[in-house]
């Protein structure tokens, strides 16, 4: 994705690639489990953007950005968006410094995993005035209210809740994904993963991340890092169904011709392929934004709002040149169309992104 | 200046919509509002509904058991189901086959199928695509090989919609094997239970189950199942084909697409930002307007139709934009459902869940299967080929 990668990230790149491809089966002969989260944990993957200090690799998200690539080509159904990305940069971002090196250690290790709720239902993606409050009762913090759109949760240990305290302070407040008060309703999500709703009926908090101050810049931050990660995956994806109907149109025979032979499809292959160039390039930009810390929330949203759009473009046209073979779930065009929709759809869609663009700029002047 | 409003039609229109509101099961309708795909039963039961009210065939003319509306009557027919949320009615045995037996069919054949179409006692699947021809479907490879009164088949068709729970298949095979591809093959009417018949099931992207691949292995068919005469099946295929296209552009279920697209947007209206609302409130206008002209355009080809004027590129025309605006329709929808487009499996869980809006059940899932619609029925690229070749020769 990078036109210039040091030695030892293209040998990361390298080793995520390769084993990929031996160890992880494609959709149809998948298995789930946590086995494989064990797997990512020993592979260094779950600590790669954890900082040293904390038992981390201490990456950036161009090197996430690396592993995100590899993601989306494979098809990774894992949550590691939820636990080691956006719940470990709050942590690192938030936390205490007992926080840090306590529970970043146990997420590098793979031995707990976690989830954030951010969203609530009917409020589209706008995070900003959570309905989730925190208040006082019997000496403890309790949350009520429902979180919506959670990756993760149903597998996680810990979830962190995004609430306003009475003093009307947005805070990140950690609750037990099994204890009391505690409610997720998961179902299957369009690329086959798993989604949720948190209910939170008095549910106890366990720690608060960090002092009680407004916490949204922070999560601002966090967002951008995890929407590169999203970006690169969808980048991974594009470009793998991309090969795919290359290939298939030099094989597909109709009319006695080989269907590349046709020039109305060489230019809609042209198209596709002018999207993922420009895409590779502007989320390769956004992950060094992100990296040097320098506009990396308008980096991040433009590239958002670009993959959004060319990641639909690309997967539908994929299947419209496979013709009948795309509609079926045995090939992996498809798979990798219901991957970018919900690539898409996370951390808000290209429509979202495009008014954030909007309003950043206006912030900016 | 509306073609539709004359009195009588505007009475036809409400004693449609008088029918439906009275006979139209809401169970039916909430299925077949969520669902892309509707079971053998679903589609049986409304079909009968319609069949005891004589309108199970719309196109058809009345000697057949047809109702013998005009082309006006057939849209409003169209758009008041579509409105209503009815079931879409199985198009293999009445726009397909039917009209082809009572054209070109023996007086045997009429009587022993005619009826049971319109009663939907047959459910009928069409067996054209094989693995290796879908454009270029006079390519067909699967054969009938003549022995006695029979006919004895080999081969595979593919994309079979509907095949596993049909009762016949209506197929091209090819009976001679020497001459010009088109010039080669037959159109048989198959009993899907005949031995020989093996179907696999292919799950779509959706994850629902229509398509099939359907296997061949010495098939007996007797001779009295083929339609017209020996290697002229491509000209009754090409009759089938061009009938009824006017109704492709599917207006009329655009509309009902539309307008839950509206409901959905407006439902947000509290939780949209002031300055978000007329971005989407713009592109759904643009949709709206292509839908307008979409069904401008059906209504004259209809009107056009009926005073016995050759069409020309509008059936092609039709389809390739309606399969596109429908497209765009279920686009914009899973944009406006923004983090509501993940959720998948919506039944697993009771409705009135704030979490998982009911509204959003089933529209991803018809946005999913939908993709198909510029691939069958001739493909997008098909049709500009068609197009093309009109203008240019
Ligand atoms: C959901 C669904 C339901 C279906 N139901 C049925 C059914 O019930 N019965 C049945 O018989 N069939 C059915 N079909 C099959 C359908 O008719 C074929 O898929 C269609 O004809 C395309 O053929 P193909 O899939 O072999 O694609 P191909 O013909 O291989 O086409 C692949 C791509 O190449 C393009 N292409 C092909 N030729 C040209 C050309 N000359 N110029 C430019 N581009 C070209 C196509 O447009 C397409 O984009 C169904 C298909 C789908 C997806």
């Amino acid at each position: 994705m990078f036109q210039e990668l040091s030695e030892e990230r293209r040998i990361l790149s390298a080793s995520i690639d390769s084993w990929l491809r031996a160890n992880y089966p494609l959709p149809a002969a998948r298995q789930h489990g946590p086995a494989n989260w064990k797997q990512f944990a020993e592979l260094g993957w779950l600590a790669l953007a954890i900082p040293s200090s904390c038992s981390g690799l201490g990456g950036s998200a161009v090197d996430l950005a690396l592993l995100a690539e590899a993601f989306g080509r494979y098809l990774v159904d894992e949550p590691y968006l939820a636990t080691a990305v956006l719940c470990a940069g709050l942590i690192e971002a938030c936390g205490s410094d007992e926080q840090r090196t306590t529970w970043l250690a146990e997420i590098a290790a793979g031995d707990r995993t976690w989830a954030f709720g951010l969203y609530e239902p009917g409020t589209q993606y706008r995070y900003g005035e959570p309905a989730v409050i925190a208040s006082e009762a019997a000496g403890r913090t309790i949350l009520s209210g429902t979180k919506s759109a959670v990756e993760g949760a149903a597998i996680a240990d810990r979830i962190i809740i995004l609430a306003s305290d009475p003093k009307g302070t947005r805070g990140l407040f950690i609750v037990d994904r099994w204890g009391e008060g505690v409610r997720v309703d998961t179902v299957g999500s369009v690329d086959g993963r798993q989604i949720s709703a948190v209910v939170l009926e008095g549910a106890p908090v366990l720690a608060r991340l960090g002092a009680a101050a407004d916490k949204i810049s922070s999560i601002d931050d966090v967002l951008a890092r995890a929407l590169v990660f999203l970006c690169a995956q969808a980048v991974g994806a594009m470009q793998a169904t991309y090969d795919q109907t290359v290939d298939y149109l030099q094989t597909r025979k109709q009319f006695s011709q080989r269907l590349s032979d046709f020039q109305v499809l060489r230019h809609r292959v042209v198209d596709m392929r002018v999207e993922i160039e420009l895409c590779r390039s502007l989320v390769a930009a956004a992950a060094r934004a992100v990296e040097a810390n320098s506009n990396h929330l308008i980096a991040a949203t433009s590239a958002k709002a670009m993959v959004g759009k060319a990641g639909r473009f690309v997967a539908q046209q994929a299947i419209q040149l496979h013709g009948g073979m795309g509609m079926t779930d045995e090939l992996c065009v498809g798979h990798y169309l219901k991957r970018l929709m919900a690539i898409d759809a996370t951390l808000g869609n290209a429509d979202f992104h495009e008014r954030r663009f909007v309003m950043l700029g206006q912030v900016a002047q | 200046m509306n073609l539709l409003s004359k009195p009588e039609l505007l009475e036809f229109r409400a004693e449609v919509r008088g029918f439906l509101s009275e006979n139209l099961p809401a169970e039916l309708s909430d299925r077949a509002s969520c669902h892309a795909h509707l079971s053998r039963e679903d589609i049986v039961a409304w079909h009968k509904i319609l069949y005891r009210r004589g309108w199970s065939a719309p196109s058809w003319p009345k000697e057949f058991g047809g109702p013998g509306w005009s082309g006006a009557q057939r849209y409003i027919f169209e758009e008041e189901c579509a409105a209503a949320d009815a079931p879409v009615l199985s198009p293999f045995g009445i726009t397909m086959v039917g009209p082809v037996i009572y054209t070109f069919g023996t007086p045997a054949q009429k009587q022993a199928f005619l009826p049971k179409i319109v009663s939907m006692d047959h459910v009928w699947c069409q067996g054209f695509s094989e693995p290796g021809s879908g454009s270029d479907l006079a390519s067909l490879s699967t054969r009938a090989v003549s022995d006695g009164d029979d006919y004895v088949v080999n081969g595979t068709k593919i994309w079979t919609s509907e095949a596993h729970y049909s009762d016949w298949i209506f197929c091209l095979v090819r009976t001679d094997q020497g001459a010009k591809p088109q010039s080669g093959i037959t159109f048989l009417l198959i009993d899907l239970r005949t031995p020989g018949i093996s179907v696999r099931p292919i799950i779509s992207i959706d994850g629902g189950h229509s398509l099939n691949q359907v296997f061949f292995e010495d098939v007996r068919v007797p001779k009295g199942n083929r339609i017209g005469e020996e290697n002229r099946g491509w000209t009754y295929a090409k009759f089938l084909l061009s009938y009824e296209r006017i109704l492709t552009a599917d207006a009329a279920r655009s509309k009902r697409r539309l307008a839950r697209l509206k409901e959905i947007a407006s439902s947000f209206a509290t939780g949209w930002l002031l300055t978000e609302a007329p971005c989407v409130a713009k592109r759904i206008a643009a949709l709206e307007i292509e839908v307008m002209a979409l069904e401008s355009l059906t209504i004259d080809t209809l009107l056009k139709d009926e005073r016995g004027e050759a069409l020309a590129v509008e059936p092609s025309i039709l389809k390739l934009r309606g399969s596109e605006v429908l497209q765009r329709i279920l686009e914009l929808t899973c944009d406006v459902l923004g983090p509501d487009a993940l959720a998948y499996e919506h039944r697993v869980l009771p409705k009135g869940n704030a979490a998982f809006p009911t509204y959003a059940a089933g529209r991803v899932e018809e946005y999913l299967y939908r993709r198909a619609a510029t691939i069958y029925g001739g493909s997008s690229e098909v049709q500009h080929n068609i197009i093309a070749k009109a203008i240019f020769g």
